[in-house]
């Protein structure tokens, strides 16, 4: 079975609970066809959950996920068979080479003789390692066994390719490798869902981005348009409640302020038309109407500062 | 200080009692030997009367005085004397036998036919006529010396006792003819019999120790054929935990979870995982026995039998491996609890203590324990001397425990 049109998995309504902790909150979202999709979002924001579950390793508890026209579940094995996992451990026997520990992937995916031989030599090329195929994992710096570790989701040339976390750890140069890899691979027509909570990974690679908190959704555009809404960056500031209102007036006079909305934690979030110049004005305007700032946190127009619009926390937090 | 010594003490024992392996390991592990040994060993160390030993007879027409021998015995300390079969039917020398041979009874007693009769007549009551009679004392080859004889020099006592007293009075009224004493001499004469001592002629009862039907092996089984297939069935339980070491390792590096995600099933995951530390865990026996055989000259008796009761038992045993390794939560608990269920149940399977000196309640619990179908098996291939046809129904009860312990393995399997 093939998915309808150009989307290959839709969440709808995913809920996902280890006991009482709810880490997966009514998620939706669909992933397009040959798309890098991303999902960010800070340690424990539920992206790991909602992979595990978009790769059949995990049951929901509740909502409908659909991944290239089939039900998605542990015992969904068609669907299996077409989607590759990375996981962000080194999921590898340290003890085997690296070309055992690929035979041995590869053949769980059904590969043997000869096309077993040409995936194997393929991934290898793929990430780099062809070299060091018959040297033992334990042996390979943390860089390599990362570059290895994608090259076992390779093997049976999936359609669809889960990457969790997989620069965590990592040197620049083998981070460069595994970015040029997932572009390459993408451009040949894989569809990539690659979770990270690092910014710039995901501006750099998907061209949509899912920011996910506490299980939930909070945001899912393409990078710019994440961006963009920012305009020429934020201004948030913290202002006694009973004084709110006012200074929204007085401060939505300016010229360089765009827009005032109410933000997370009593804040008011301030659009500019450039935050480093429109602060002077907005603090001279308080000031002038002796309105006390109680806090105040300038965002530059990047996706950390999306996130701590939308969250009111940093992805490090 | 003080303050830095209380908090990591306390500190301390809060990991301590989170740590189920060691609390395992240093209290439930050394009670649970105590009580099982303790009750395992009971008929060894209490008094004999409070566990009578099971002694089948048979006086299948063997007339009165083999029924009042039986009596005899039946009263004595120690005994427990069983006439009749599971059905009610009186036992006859061959149901005796075969029950015996079956491993209901390590003993048996099979008075022949016609013993009353053969013994009313005065010559071979005094040790001449047509010679002795034979009582058969039936062992089963297993059966260990340190019972065997004190029960038959007890069996022996009995019947010598009950037939010297015929004796001494026989002889004595033979004499008393010849004499002719008047009566009331007579009756001073008889009444001094009663007390006296045995005749020193040829006894006319003889006690010949045999195998039961089917058995053609040498009686008493030698140190190695005790502890080697013991020892053997102990260790190769301990295959449990390197399964679980291999698992937990697998789970932990997050390979078992990678597994999970391609599209191979449970079951296959379970018997891939299994297979290998089945041909491990047959290997570790065959050396066992090569060992015996090449440093010990032990015989092995019917090697191909031996190997089909090895294949059974290393289903068993790696089926109960990836059991509990799929029962615990941690590799910690897999060694603790692990060992203690193989210790536990190689005490009850009778790979220290053998099953035959347990009382007999202890020895049922015991057809719990996988080891003492295993056991059972090896003996009657090493001691008793049977053939494949004898150890088929222990050899399938171990593939059947075995494959109860992999289907429970498949349904708790776990990925993560």
């Amino acid at each position: 079975m093939t998915a309808n049109g150009d989307s290959v998995a839709t969440v709808e309504g995913l809920v996902h609970r280890y006991g009482d902790l709810t880490a997966v909150d009514d998620l939706s979202f669909s992933i397009n066809r040959s798309e890098v999709f991303g999902l960010l979002g800070p340690n424990g924001a539920g992206k790991s959950t909602t992979i595990s579950i978009l790769s059949c390793i995990l049951e929901r508890s509740a909502g409908r996920v659909t991944v290239l026209g089939d039900n998605a579940g542990p015992n969904a094995r068609s669907v299996k068979a077409r989607v590759g996992l990375v996981p962000q451990e080194i999921a590898l026997y340290e003890e085997l080479s690296g070309l055992d520990n690929l035979k041995f992937f590869g053949r769980l995916y059904g590969l043997s003789g000869a096309r077993l031989g040409q995936a194997i030599e393929s991934a290898f090329e793929t990430v780099g390692l062809s070299d060091r195929a018959t040297d033992a994992v334990s042996e390979y710096s943390g860089g390599m066994k990362r570059r290895l570790n994608l090259a076992a989701g390779l093997l049976h040339d999936p359609e669809i390719l889960v990457l969790d976390e997989p620069t965590v750890g990592v040197d620049p140069q083998s981070r460069n490798h595994i970015f040029d890899n997932v572009q390459r691979l993408n451009a040949a027509g894989t569809t990539v869902i690659y979770t990270t909570h690092y910014m710039e990974e995901a501006e750099r690679l998907c061209d949509r981005i899912a920011i996910i908190d506490h299980g939930r959704l909070v945001a899912l555009d393409t990078p710019r348009n994440l961006i963009d809404s920012l305009g020429g960056g934020m201004i948030q500031i913290g202002i006694a409640e009973d004084k709110r209102a006012a200074a929204e007036a007085d401060l939505l006079s300016l010229d360089r302020i765009t827009s005032a909305k109410p933000g997370p934690g009593g804040t008011l979030d301030l659009q500019t038309t450039g935050a480093q110049h429109a602060l002077v004005d907005v603090l001279n305007a308080l000031n002038a109407h002796d309105i006390p700032v109680e806090s105040l946190r300038i965002l530059e127009p990047n996706l950390e500062s999306v996130f701590l619009r939308f969250t009111g926390r940093t992805l490090r937090d | 200080m003080l303050h830095s010594v209380f908090a990591i003490t306390v500190k301390e024992f809060r990991v301590f009692l989170k740590d189920l392996g060691s609390l395992f390991t240093l209290f439930v592990m050394p009670l649970a030997f105590i009580v099982i040994f303790s009750l395992a060993l009971s008929d060894v160390y209490g008094p004999l009367e409070d566990h009578p030993i099971a002694l089948p007879i048979s006086v299948d027409g063997a007339g009165e005085l083999a029924g009042q021998i039986a009596a005899t015995m039946d009263s004595a300390d120690g005994f427990n004397v069983i006439r009749d079969d599971s059905n009610g039917v009186p036992f006859t020398a061959q149901s005796v036998a075969d029950a015996v041979a079956a491993g209901d009874y390590q003993f048996a007693i099979v008075f022949p036919s016609g013993f009353t009769d053969a013994l009313s007549d005065p010559a071979r009551l005094l040790g001449g006529g047509a010679g002795p009679v034979t009582v058969e004392f039936i062992v089963d080859p297993a059966a260990t010396l340190q019972v065997l004889a004190p029960v038959e020099g007890a069996v022996a006592g009995i019947i010598q006792q009950t037939i010297g007293q015929m004796m001494n009075a026989a002889g004595a009224e033979q004499l008393f003819r010849l004499l002719e004493l008047p009566d009331d001499t007579l009756a001073l004469a008889r009444a001094a019999v009663e007390l006296g001592p045995a005749t020193s002629g040829s006894f006319p009862v003889v006690i010949q120790r045999v195998n039961p039907p089917n058995v053609e092996r040498e009686l008493f089984p030698n140190s190695y054929q005790q502890n080697v297939p013991g020892y053997t069935v102990m260790f190769m339980f301990f295959i449990v935990t390197v399964i679980a070491t291999s698992v937990f390792k697998e789970r932990n590096s997050g390979a078992l979870r990678r597994v999970r995600a391609t599209p191979v099933s449970r079951i296959a995951i379970v018997i891939g995982k299994t297979l290998p530390y089945f041909a491990i865990n047959f290997l570790q026996a065959v050396i066992m026995f090569t060992v015996a055989r090449l440093a010990f000259s032990m015989d092995l008796v019917n090697i191909p039998a031996l190997l089909v009761v090895t294949a059974g038992l290393s289903i068993a045993a790696t089926g109960m491996g990836s059991m509990i390794t799929n029962l615990v939560r941690t590799e910690a608990q897999a060694g603790s609890i692990g060992v203690l269920l193989i210790l536990i149940l190689a005490m009850l399977g009778g790979s220290m203590i053998p099953r035959s000196i347990m009382p007999e309640a202890m020895q049922t619990i015991g057809l719990i324990a996988p080891q003492s179908w295993a056991l059972t098996a090896y003996q009657d291939v090493l001691v008793r001397g049977f053939g494949f046809a004898g150890i088929l129904q222990e050899t399938l009860i171990l593939i059947a425990y075995g494959a109860v312990f992999l289907t429970v393995s498949v349904f708790r399997f776990r990925y993560e």
